[in-house]
């Protein structure tokens, strides 16, 4: 255990000791002046000074306390026979944390009193801001000598006991997430003291177990965070005698596969960015091009409008190219960076080429499950921007917009990589993808029931207007039309991904 | 019995053209294994058919007595693969592309990842983004990613390109450490003399085969360097 104590003062560093020593001697010759308090009393205030310890010395103890909290390497840990015994001994050798802290803390208030006249009594001059918590603590404590040893006492615990919360999340959760959780406790600590009407919930948070007063004055507060401390470090010593063996052993949690690689891959913080960018200025053009809007349902059939059949406008085209292809072109990047040699690091990960193709099948679907979501915030939104409202059949005329066009650009998507499967060349099935688009200005009537596109408004007849095909033919042309290309993918899909 | 790793006539081509053909190899564990050969001939196809990346037409490889493409595994398990410059997701640190790679089979937590950069003179605390990296570093950060899982068969194809001389170096190191370490490596380079110092055994691959190398065959590649 020496050499773990030895470790640990090792880790902690002079820096911050002389931080903390620094920032403690200013809050509490701050507190000094103004006010003529009795050496004992002083001593007391420096110990409770409220800023002091929850913007400066809460900080500085997480911060110390965390690099410490690491686990040593197995070979150590394995020296110890068992990770209980390990987590023991090692929350005991950490010790040194708090009993340092808190004598660089007691170090640096003594200073700040030297020459103040001597009194261990609770009376205070006039006016003093100390009144109410010294009220408090005279509850508790006979003198400020003994509630300046309780506080102190109760600091060197709390330390001691985050300490060990902070050890067991570094084994369990890793170093980012324990230092996330850590982070959140902290933030709750500062909303236990700044919103008013949270001391009523039972919650402890590391204010309580670090400052005795803040365990003052409110009912049951010492009950909940006692039976708090107590259960917890029951629950610390008790967990750990089911280590994570993960960490012992080197093994992580589970095996996620391939397909949380590839999400990694697509869902890069870009290319959401390129889609909201597309939703949002398509959304804006929509709401400032054409006439003023009457109605919510306008609104919708002019957003989700796409291209006629039989006819060709450059802008409308454009338009459905620009909103259909985007998220296809996304896909098609990192279908050719997913199965081309330079991923081979990726695939021999995997077990099979079919667990690599339903990976990437997969991580494509719930990709552009994404754009929909998108398309449908802005409908609500630009509903309520550009067409004043949106009722109950708007919202429902944009649910049903919304599942067209999650229908075909799933389908334009899943065509794309039929024709890389055949062809092995992805920009073949995008370039197929255009071409598909571009059919509709064929003047034929078969046109209207092409697949590509078939999510704009002007291809369907929603409002009666006799333009376009019935919604119902339009929803049974891009289910069937799924349906086979998605049999086809899973027929040839795992067979050719890859070299053949 | 058989051998660790066993090609046994294989064959390949790309449409009308032949690449390898009936190439048969034995490779016992630990033996590291150089392949030269004039660009296209043919190294990094085999290298990618013992990955399990390209099916051969014809014949089989065999890893550990497992064949593969035979019971639902079409890739080799527990081989370590640098081919053609690995490519990570350029937005993301080193250490957080090994993790997201180490997560597809999750057999190893962070130190491991934190340990494999390590050994190849990476700094896993070093947040820059891969896309930043110069190609030293990607080359390391490929070495490291083929080795953080223990694996204990290693396809290096060309690591040594385009490096630096220190950076070179280095890698050299690493490969010898791992040979050290009784992996069985099989390894390309444009220097025959890089193959001469690291390999126990180097073949060439001329006209389709894969021949041994006579002293005829190592004055030829000697004179090209």
């Amino acid at each position: 255990m020496i050499p773990l104590i030895r470790k640990n003062i090792r880790l902690l560093g002079i820096g911050k000791n002389l931080l903390l020593f620094i920032g403690c001697f200013l809050f509490s010759l701050s507190s000094r002046s103004g006010t003529v308090l009795r050496f004992e009393q002083h001593l007391l205030s420096g110990t409770t000074d409220h800023y002091y310890l929850i913007f400066f010395l809460m900080p500085l103890m997480l911060l110390s306390c965390l690099p410490l909290a690491e686990d040593d390497p197995a070979y150590v840990i394995f020296r110890f026979g068992s990770y209980r015994h390990y987590f023991i001994r090692k929350w005991i050798s950490l010790g040194v944390l708090p009993a340092i802290l808190v004598l660089v803390q007691l170090a640096a208030i003594l200073l700040s009193g030297v020459g103040l006249p001597m009194e261990n009594t609770w009376r205070l001059p006039d006016g003093s801001l100390e009144a109410e918590l010294f009220e408090a603590l005279s509850q508790v404590f006979s003198s400020p000598l003994t509630a300046f040893a309780g506080c102190t006492g109760y600091l060197f615990l709390g330390i001691w006991l985050i300490s060990g919360l902070c050890m067991w999340l570094a084994h369990f959760a890793g170093h980012k997430h324990s230092v996330r959780i850590v982070v959140g406790l902290y933030v709750l600590s500062i909303l236990w003291v700044k919103v008013p009407g949270i001391h009523a919930f039972p919650i402890t948070g590391l204010n309580h177990l670090l400052i005795l007063h803040h365990n003052l004055g409110i009912p049951h507060r010492w009950l909940v965070t006692g039976i708090t401390a107590a259960l917890l470090t029951l629950f610390l010593i008790g967990s750990v005698c089911f280590p994570s063996k993960r960490k012992l052993s080197g093994k992580s949690p589970k095996r996620r596969g391939v397909q949380a690689y590839y999400q990694r891959a697509l869902f890069q913080k870009q290319n959401l960015m390129i889609l909201c960018g597309v939703v949002l200025g398509m959304t804006v053009y929509k709401g400032l091009s054409g006439p003023e809007l009457s109605s919510g349902q306008e609104w919708v059939y002019r957003l989700f409008s796409g291209h006629g059949t039989g006819s060709f406008h450059i802008l409308a085209f454009l338009e459905m190219l620009l909103v259909n292809t985007a998220p296809l072109y996304l896909i098609a990047v990192f279908v050719e960076d997913s199965v081309s040699e330079q991923s081979i690091f990726v695939s021999v990960r995997s077990n099979s080429r079919k667990e690599m193709f339903h990976g990437i099948l997969r991580t494509v679907i719930k990709f552009i499950a994404i754009y929909p979501v998108l398309w449908f915030l802005a409908g609500l939104t630009g509903g309520r921007i550009f067409a004043d409202r949106m009722d109950l059949i708007a919202i429902q005329f944009l649910v049903k917009c919304i599942a067209f066009k999650f229908l075909d650009i799933l389908l334009q998507t899943l065509v794309m990589l039929f024709c890389y499967l055949l062809t092995r060349q992805i920009t073949v099935g995008f370039l197929a993808i255009l071409a598909g688009n571009f059919l509709c200005v064929i003047p034929q009537n078969w046109v209207h029931y092409l697949p590509f596109g078939l999510s704009g408004t002007v291809r369907v007849d929603w409002v009666s207007f006799g333009m376009g095909i019935p919604a119902g033919t339009a929803m049974m042309i891009l289910i069937g039309c799924l349906a086979v290309t998605l049999s086809l993918l899973e027929l040839l899909g795992s067979e050719n991904l890859l070299g053949r | 019995m058989r051998s660790y790793i066993e090609v046994e006539n294989v064959s390949k081509r790309f449409g009308k053209k032949p690449i390898l053909e009936n190439i048969s190899l034995s490779v016992e564990q630990g033996q590291t294994i150089g392949l030269v050969g004039a660009n296209g001939s043919g190294k990094s196809v085999l290298f990618k058919i013992l990955c399990g990346f390209e099916k051969p037409d014809s014949g089989s490889v065999s890893i550990r007595g497992k064949q593969l493409g035979k019971n639902g595994r079409d890739f080799p398990e527990n081989v370590g693969v640098f081919i053609n410059a690995p490519g990570f997701i350029g937005m993301y640190s080193g250490l957080q592309n090994l993790k997201f790679l180490a997560d597809i089979q999750g057999k190893i937590s962070e130190r491991e990842i934190r340990e494999a950069m390590g050994k190849v003179g990476l700094d896993p605390e070093n947040k820059t983004k891969v896309s930043n990296y110069s190609l030293g570093m990607k080359q390391k950060l490929g070495l490291a990613q083929a080795i953080m899982e223990g694996q204990d068969i290693l396809v290096l194809d060309e690591p040594f390109n385009a490096l630096d001389y220190h950076t070179y170096q280095d890698v050299k190191s690493i490969i010898r450490m791992l040979k050290a370490e009784g992996k069985t490596i099989f390894l390309t380079s444009h220097h025959y003399k890089d193959l001469e110092q690291l390999c126990d055994i180097i073949y060439a691959i001329e006209n389709c085969q894969l021949i041994p190398m006579t002293p005829e065959i190592v004055a030829h590649y000697q004179e090209g360097e």
